[in-house]
């Protein structure tokens, strides 16, 4: 598993208190339990803060399964 | 038209018999489509042009924001607002012309039609999803007019999403014997919901609301708890029909209802009680709310919860007593919100988790939503207030009201319930007893629909939320 993801995966089981929680890129709020409006934004700002990244509105609205929430999280960050 | 109306019902069944023998892929959709303006076209010329018109701005909208994938809030501001315009329009310009003092045959010819905040909620998710990037536009100008216009469900949802619905016409009159039985076994238990349960229970409840002073609290909370059950029966049955009508055409919808009473808590109630609603304002309305107050931590999260349900509750109409219902519910879920961390702390710490603990929880739930319907039911914010003085302040006495019956059908409704929350499938009951079932079930409806047109009272009634 590479940094980021390994990295992310770390922020999702904190969020979700889930400590053997796997990421799947089709992976959608229904497939955890717990995720819902109120910790979907919660996930989100721990994302920003941990990346030191501002998503967008129109981008949070857009996320379909953790794989589009990682590209575009990615997308964000500088290029090594 | 309501849908328990016999008329509706030889629709459905003549649509769902003549769809498969209509070359299937767009000719099938068109036709679908036509009975749908058709069906629509009863209500007068005003509500379709309104319908088309909401179509109409959603096709070219859908277009005009997939063309500028950066930016484009523009855009879609400027789209959201032609598509509330009617709504805004039919549902607030008599309050507004009212509240400015205005001569009031300004608005007077202003008409709501049927379904239309509904479909404009449609509507603007579709243009919102395309602005989003959860789907791509539509270039078929009938898929978007048969997006909104599908017949079983546009008086008054399920609220679809595009991408649920829109994929799901390539199926449209197919034949599968295990959906049609199950839309059949749907529309059964709709109209017991509706007939039998909901309009049996309207004149109790129209009888105590109707006259808010003349009577004492014990019929104010026995028409109150009527009310609960009536208005549930009502459109829960409505959306089962309307689901059942859908599947006998090859479509599934999504649900409207999970087992509401049953929740433990508000909070949870929303997430069964009008989901289609209720998912729409959470996706459109409190998660961009909340994200863009996020930094107010806390404090974001309440007024959020507290703007959303306030908003749910207009969405029910102009008058306060709405505005007052949501700003209530509002309230009460951001408290429940901010405080739930400490309230499972004391529940696991008091032994309260378990099953009585449950129990208790959902009694609870089940009261406060109660309470909150003498505000959504009262004819206004002063009859409410009245029956709420009466309920705090008056001595109890035996209720005028009949209750022995009413109570058989809440009983009804909520073993209902309770089978559907247990999981158990109603399948799996023995042929002869589903069969008395059904036999029952369809002997119920007649009486009561015999019953009423022998009293002379209009056997067919418009569901309340016809006129949300």
């Amino acid at each position: 598993m590479s940094d980021f993801r390994e990295r992310v995966t770390d922020i999702f089981r904190e969020v979700f208190d889930k400590p053997a929680l796997e990421l799947f890129d089709e992976m959608q709020a229904k497939d955890v339990e717990g995720w819902d409006s109120l910790t979907h934004i919660t996930l989100i700002m721990a994302l920003e803060e941990s990346f030191g990244v501002k998503f967008t509105t129109r981008e949070v609205m857009g996320f379909q399964n953790v794989g589009e929430m990682l590209v575009c999280l990615r997308g964000k960050l500088p290029t090594v | 038209m309501p849908s328990s109306d016999p008329r509706y019902l030889l629709l459905v069944a003549l649509v769902s018999a003549t769809l498969p023998l209509v070359p299937a892929g767009p000719l099938r959709l068109r036709v679908c489509l036509a009975v749908g303006y058709a069906f629509y076209a009863l209500l007068g010329l005003p509500s379709l042009l309104v319908l088309a018109y909401i179509s109409i701005v959603s096709y070219a909208g859908g277009l005009w924001l997939d063309d500028c994938p950066q930016g484009g809030k523009r855009r879609l501001t400027l789209c959201v607002c032609a598509l509330l315009l009617p709504l805004l329009t039919a549902k607030y310009a008599k309050s507004v012309v009212y509240l400015l003092g205005m001569d009031s045959r300004i608005a007077a010819d202003v008409i709501l039609p049927v379904g239309l905040s509904f479909y404009t909620f449609q509507a603007l998710g579709y243009v919102i999803d395309v602005y989003v990037g959860r789907v791509r536009s539509e270039r078929r100008l009938d898929r978007v007019l048969a997006f909104l216009a599908f017949f079983p469900q546009l008086s008054a949802g399920p609220i679809e999403r595009a991408s649920h619905l829109m994929p799901q016409f390539e199926r449209l009159g197919v034949f599968e014997e295990s959906r049609v039985r199950a839309g059949i076994r749907l529309i059964l238990w709709g109209l017991v919901l509706k007939v039998v349960v909901a309009d049996s229970l309207a004149p109790l409840v129209a009888l105590i609301y109707s006259n808010p002073y003349g009577y004492g609290p014990s019929d104010i909370a026995l028409a109150t708890l009527y009310f609960s059950v009536q208005v549930y029966a009502d459109f829960a049955g409505y959306s089962a029909i309307a689901i059942g009508s859908a599947k006998l055409l090859g479509v599934d919808l999504v649900p409207n209802f999970a087992q509401p009473y049953l929740s433990e808590s508000l909070t949870e109630f929303w997430r069964r009680w009008h989901m289609s609603l209720s998912g729409w304002f959470r996706d459109y309305v409190f998660t961009p709310l909340h994200f863009a107050w996020r930094s107010w931590g806390a404090a974001g999260v309440v007024a959020a919860l507290v703007t959303t349900f306030t908003l749910i509750g207009m969405w029910h109409g102009s008058t306060w007593q709405y505005a007052l219902f949501g700003l209530w519910h509002g309230a009460l879920i951001a408290l429940g919100t901010v405080t739930a961390k400490t309230r499972a702390h004391w529940r696991r710490r008091l032994g309260l988790g378990g099953r009585i603990g449950g129990a208790a929880r959902i009694v609870l739930t089940f009261t406060v939503v109660t309470l909150t319907f003498v505000l959504f039911r009262a004819r206004d914010v002063h009859g409410a207030l009245a029956m709420y003085s009466a309920l705090a302040t008056q001595p109890w006495h035996l209720p005028r009201l009949p209750w022995h019956w009413p109570l058989g059908l809440a009983m009804l409704v909520l073993a209902g319930d309770l089978v559907a929350e247990s999981g158990y499938r109603f399948t799996l009951l023995p042929r002869p007893v589903r069969w008395c079932a059904y036999h029952a079930a369809t002997i119920a409806i007649l009486a009561a629909l015999f019953g009423r047109f022998i009293a002379g009272a209009p056997y067919v009634q418009y569901y309340i939320y016809n006129r949300f």
